[in-house]
């Protein structure tokens, strides 16, 4: 079916960053479930619990306590059960080397953060939207690198 | 004096969907905007009631018939992209509308209610999805890349290559190429 | 040659006497044959014979019937018992045998059966002749036709007797003709083939005893040589396994020698595999020699050693293929090798003895010769009384011509007062008469007029037997360089004193060590450095080693010693504890002068101190750049994220409420909004600068056209905006860093566009121009021999030629804020990246008018 809903997680140390993805993602008209992690250990315990609905993106923010999202990156793609996962970078950082780097450890998506909210509903629209496409289209997603 | 408004457009359709679909008397869940799952099949009937109910706000009820479409649109496509030599004398809008033998305008707004893209958009992808392929997989230069794919220069390519993936094509050459030294070294 | 070789050769003899064998065995059937042919002849000329008697007896007997018959016609003898009746079993018979006779001739036996149908008729008409009643008188014409017809048949009977004898006859000659053939021919060939067959086996006889007798000869030669021989002479044949490998070898022959080496007889060994008999010789490539002889027939020579009974014996041995076995001579070269070595050792020692010999009369002779001594020998010349009154030379070195101007030949046999009659005078003849006398050793040191100049000469007398030896030489050198060294003596003390000062200065001491005495002079400086009186302890090894720090002592210790072991330049450190107790780092550096040790020693403690503050301050100064860097990085995201904070949020206000509120409040939001806008920007430019200081490393081959297209691809909004009209010739590929140069290009681009003049139509010019070093006017170092010249030329609002080099300044603005949104930063980012490309930016600008940007990057 065309319109199932996402299941999407996002893993953000930040309150406000977190509240206003939150609400980027309610506007936007694709159905979606979201679940907020305040750190990368977090996100890696839940995400290695048996028997839970995988999501089909995660967005991590790169600059995390405990564990940050690079770290989670090379976990996720070194796990059996995870390595498939469509991962999205969601940082402030804007430098080529870290963007290069976090794409060269697998990352699909890299979003910086926006400073409009309208911006960030489009680009968390656009993320989705080419996921989707990906996911319904035979387009390879080996290949899925997605820069906004 | 005039009166500002301000609605949510999804909570208006949600609302009336809502509306329409008490009056059937099945038990149903609302999946996001486009879906609604019943419990019990509706009765043709039921559907035709329905479906009258809805017609009257813009509502239309899809059936398997046009996704079956969309995805001969997307066949469609894809096999345009990929054809070696394909018959691009003419533009695609008459190559889809011959081969499937529906009007483009109608193809066209199928596809774009249906998928979250216009068919352009979904092109577009198609060429890149198969750019990427040819950028990793062969020797093929982007001069090569861009004429065998019928773009106008490289410049065009790299246009359309950056606007869709934001990243340049030699940086995406670079990322895959690095991926696969690390995976080696692994 | 072939032809003789052949003739020799038994074989041929063999042969001869095999066809000899023959050509007998050929006669002999041949005469076999013709006795029985003459055999056969014989009988039938017998047998011919026999027919003839037989033909004889039957006419007889028929001319007896005839004649009995007709006598008793005429006598009418009636008793007459017909008398044919009994010849005619008679005649019967003789026929028989006749026909037996003639079986096989079909001629006679025709001839016989005519015979015997006459012989019928005959006897018919005789028994018609007797039943007719015979009368005397008459005689009836009947009867007288009957008697014709007997007549007539008695002829027909004697012609075909005829007949059958003519017959016989000729065959009887041609039996004749036959037999006188065969009785020729046969004897003849018989006796000469015989005749033939007893030369050759005569002729092979000879030879064959001949030969018989030879190989005789040559056996009991070879038994002689063998037996006589001290070489072993051996016949192996070899013996293969299954596969036809040769495995061994077996001894068929061997002489007598062999018992001499082995201890055993030849018939002791016969028959026994050779590796049974003698050990060792499957590795002492014996074996291998043998099979290879054995395989390609070449015959070869080697040598091999053999040990039998614990004595090593060395054998030349011979081995030749012989009738597929292999001949082998060996000889004992045992001795031969010993007596070899010792004359070689011999001659060695020889060799060496005569070159010692040899170098010691060289020696001698380089003494007397080379030592640029003159060496006299001069016997004393006595007057009556015994008492000297001369010398003369009995030998002198050729060095005299050299020193007096006078040929050791013209000298010897003259007396010394007649050659140098000045001896008398400056008292060195005194002294020879003295040493003559009393037997002493005596010197001279005086001054000669030798060649036209004085010489100094010291000579040295010494008695030999009668007379006296004189070694003299020209000393005049070593007293003039005598007094050349107390000048330089003085000198040096001048130049001692000199170096003093600067080894006080320089912070340096030094030492003389002499190894052989073990003797060591410090200089003052050292004294003092150890913070010592001058001289205050005597310089050893012994003594310094209080001075040096406890914890350097045994690396001191090593380094001087690997120093003087190894005889290099020993250059080490050490610390030493002066005497009032301060730590010193001194650098020693030596080296050797003869057999003398020359140290200097450094003190280099201020120096180690401050190389280490140096260091030191190095390390703080790259640890405070690291925490300047991560400082930077840290600050600037750090202040970004606040700042998105404020920025998305205000969006958030202005998108959702911005038209509830107030004028005021909607005015002051959009001033948050921009001044929100403008930090992010400068911290933006801030952190891109920052990360330019950072060693960028990793050039590559770019194409500044993909560059500059992706530049336009991100400004597309504000140039559709603005209307500005961007003009760009082909651009080069250069070696560069990719997103610094699209940075470059992003912000001299945004700038043109930014500063834009507020009339179109807008123009941006980019052009390129390839320009050889020299005819770059700009000046800016320049290192490559060619550069690219990238200009961007804007008919914007310009600038004052006096601001051109202010603009790349970081923080410089030449606008207003608020005309002019800009935070002072973009272009010397562009600065800065052009220099790490090599290259050189510049700007020329009229106000109002436009600007040009100049890029030099090196080709």
């Amino acid at each position: 079916m065309p319109f199932k809903t996402l299941n999407i997680a996002l893993a953000d140390d930040d309150q406000d960053d977190r509240l206003l993805f939150k609400e980027a993602i309610e506007e936007i008209k694709i159905k979606t479930k979201l679940s907020l992690f305040k750190n990368g250990q977090e996100l890696m315990d839940y995400l290695t619990l048996p028997n839970i609905i995988l999501p089909e993106i995660v967005f991590l923010d790169l600059n995390m306590p405990i564990k940050n999202g690079m770290q989670c990156l090379s976990e996720i793609r070194n796990h059996d059960k995870l390595k498939d996962l469509l991962v999205a970078i969601y940082s402030t950082s804007s430098s080529e080397e870290d963007i290069e780097e976090t794409f060269v450890n697998g990352a699909n998506i890299y979003i910086n953060k926006p400073n409009s909210f309208g911006s960030l509903k489009k680009a968390i629209e656009k993320a989705l939207q080419l996921n989707w496409q990906y996911h319904t289209s035979s387009l390879n997603r080996d290949n899925f690198l997605l820069r906004l | 004096m005039r009166v500002y408004v301000k609605f949510d457009f999804n909570k208006t359709c949600k609302t009336v969907l809502r509306e329409q679909l008490d009056t059937l008397g099945i038990e149903y869940v609302i999946h996001g905007v486009g879906e609604v799952e019943f419990e019990r099949p509706p009765t043709l009937l039921e559907m035709q009631k329905m479906a009258n109910n809805l017609d009257r706000y813009g509502i239309e009820i899809m059936d398997d018939q046009q996704i079956a479409l969309v995805q001969r649109i997307k066949d469609a496509i894809s096999e345009w992209v990929h054809e070696e030599e394909n018959p691009k004398k003419y533009n695609f809008s008459t190559y889809l509308s011959e081969k499937l033998d529906y009007s483009y305008t109608y193809l066209s707004s199928l596809f774009s209610e249906t998928t979250y893209s216009s068919i352009e958009n979904f092109i577009i992808l198609k060429k890149i999805d198969y750019v990427k392929s040819l950028i990793i997989n062969s020797e093929h230069t982007l001069t090569e890349i861009a004429y065998k794919l019928n773009y106008s220069s490289v410049a065009h390519l790299s246009a359309q290559f950056k606007k869709t993936t934001g990243l340049t094509p030699s940086s995406f050459q670079k990322i895959i190429q690095k991926r696969k030294e690390r995976a080696l070294m692994q | 040659m072939a032809v003789k070789k052949l003739v020799t050769s038994p074989k041929v003899y063999v042969i001869m006497l095999i066809v000899a064998t023959a050509l007998l065995m050929f006669i002999g059937s041949i005469s076999y044959r013709q006795i029985v042919r003459l055999g056969k002849s014989a009988e039938s000329v017998s047998r011919i014979i026999q027919v003839d008697m037989h033909i004889n007896q039957l006419f007889t007997t028929y001319s007896q019937i005839q004649a009995t018959e007709l006598r008793y016609r005429l006598l009418q003898d009636s008793t007459r018992i017909s008398s044919h009746r009994v010849h005619l079993s008679k005649t019967m018979e003789s026929i028989k045998t006749l026909e037996e006779l003639t079986k096989g001739r079909p001629k006679q036996q025709n001839i016989i059966h005519e015979i015997r149908n006459w012989q019928d008729s005959l006897f018919i008409s005789l028994n018609h002749l007797k039943n007719t009643p015979f009368s005397k008188s008459v005689i009836s014409d009947k009867e007288k036709e009957k008697v014709q017809k007997v007549s007539s048949t008695m002829t027909q009977l004697n012609l075909l007797r005829n007949q059958l004898y003519r017959e016989e006859q000729s065959e009887l000659t041609k039996r004749k003709e036959e037999y006188a053939s065969q009785i020729n021919f046969t004897p003849l060939t018989t006796l000469f083939l015989g005749m033939f067959a007893l030369f050759i086996f005569v002729v092979s006889f000879i030879q064959i005893n001949y030969l018989r007798r030879k190989t005789a000869t040559a056996e009991k030669f070879l038994n002689g040589i063998l037996t006589e021989s001290d070489n072993i002479i051996s016949y192996l044949k070899p013996v293969y396994d299954s596969a036809g490998d040769i495995v061994d070898f077996r001894i068929a022959f061997t002489n007598e020698k062999i018992e001499s080496i082995l201890g055993k007889s030849p018939g002791q060994l016969a028959n026994i595999n050779l590796s049974d008999a003698v050990s060792i010789n499957k590795e002492n490539n014996v074996f291998k020699e043998l099979i290879q002889v054995a395989k390609d027939g070449i015959p070869r020579e080697f040598n091999a050693y053999f040990i039998h009974n614990g004595i090593k014996r060395w054998f030349k041995n011979t081995a030749t293929l012989m009738d597929n076995g292999v001949l082998t001579t060996s000889t004992d070269t045992t001795a031969e090798k010993k007596f070899t070595r010792n004359l070689k050792q011999l001659n060695k020692k020889l060799a060496v003895q005569n070159k010692a010999l040899i170098q010691t009369k060289a020696f001698l002779n380089n003494i007397l010769e080379s030592a640029s001594n003159t060496v006299s020998h001069l016997d004393t010349v006595r007057d009556t009384d015994g008492n000297i009154i001369d010398f003369k030379y009995l030998f002198t070195t050729k060095e005299t011509e050299n020193l007096t101007g006078r040929s050791s030949t013209s000298i010897i046999g003259k007396s010394i007062s007649e050659v140098f009659p000045f001896v008398r005078e400056n008292g060195i003849f005194n002294l020879m008469v003295q040493c003559a006398n009393d037997d002493s050793i005596k010197t001279h040191k005086a001054k000669y007029y030798f060649m036209g100049e004085w010489k100094w000469i010291h000579t040295t007398l010494n008695k030999l037997n009668t007379g006296i030896t004189l070694t003299s030489y020209d000393c005049t050198d070593i007293v003039t360089s005598k007094q050349e060294l107390l000048e330089l003596n003085e000198q040096l003390t001048i130049q001692n004193s000199i170096l003093k000062d600067a080894e006080a200065v320089a912070k340096i001491g030094s030492y003389h060590w002499d190894l052989a005495t073990g003797k060591a002079r410090m200089s003052d400086n050292f004294y003092r450095i150890l913070e010592c009186e001058m001289n205050e302890f005597e310089p050893s090894v012994e003594n310094y080693r209080y001075f040096v720090h406890p914890k350097d002592f045994n690396y001191f210790i090593e380094s001087l010693k690997s120093t003087i072991d190894k005889k290099h330049d020993g250059n080490f450190n050490y610390r030493i504890v002066t005497k009032s107790g301060k730590i010193k780092h001194l650098k020693h550096s030596g080296h050797f002068v003869q057999n003398e040790f020359v140290g200097v020693i450094k003190d280099i403690t201020k120096e180690l101190k401050d190389a280490q503050t140096l260091k030191e301050k190095n390390l703080e100064l790259k640890r405070s750049n690291t925490e300047l860097e991560s400082f930077n990085r840290v600050a600037s995201h750090d202040l970004q994220e606040p700042l998105r904070k404020i920025q998305i949020f205000i969006s958030r206000i202005t998108e959702e409420s911005i038209r509830n509120s107030p004028e005021k409040a909607q005015e002051y939001l959009v001033k948050i909004g921009s001044s929100a806008n403008r930090m992010q920007n400068l911290i933006r430019h801030l952190l891109a600068y920052s990360r330019l200081n950072k060693n960028q490393k990793d050039f590559s081959l770019i194409d500044l056209n993909e560059i500059l297209e992706n530049t336009l691809e991100d400004l597309e909004t504000p140039i559709k905006e603005k209307r500005v009209n961007i003009t760009v010739t082909n651009l080069p590929e250069l070696r560069g860093v990719a997103f610094q140069l699209e940075q470059l290009f992003n912000n001299l681009l945004s700038n043109a566009i930014k500063y834009s003049s507020v009339l179109e139509p807008r123009k941006i010019e980019i052009d390129c121009q390839k320009i050889k070093r020299k005819h770059i006017t700009d000046e800016f170092q320049k290192k490559s021999s060619q550069y690219f010249c990238i200009t961007i030329k804007d008919n914007g609002i310009g600038f004052d030629q006096s601001n051109a080099k202010k603009i790349f300044g970081l923080f410089e603005r030449l606008h207003q804020k608020q005309d002019y949104s800009g935070t002072g930063i973009g272009l010397a980012i562009c600065k800065k990246i052009v220099e790490n490309h090599g290259g050189h930016i510049m700007a020329d600008g009229t106000l109002n008018e436009g600007a040009v940007f100049r890029i030099y990057l090196p080709a």
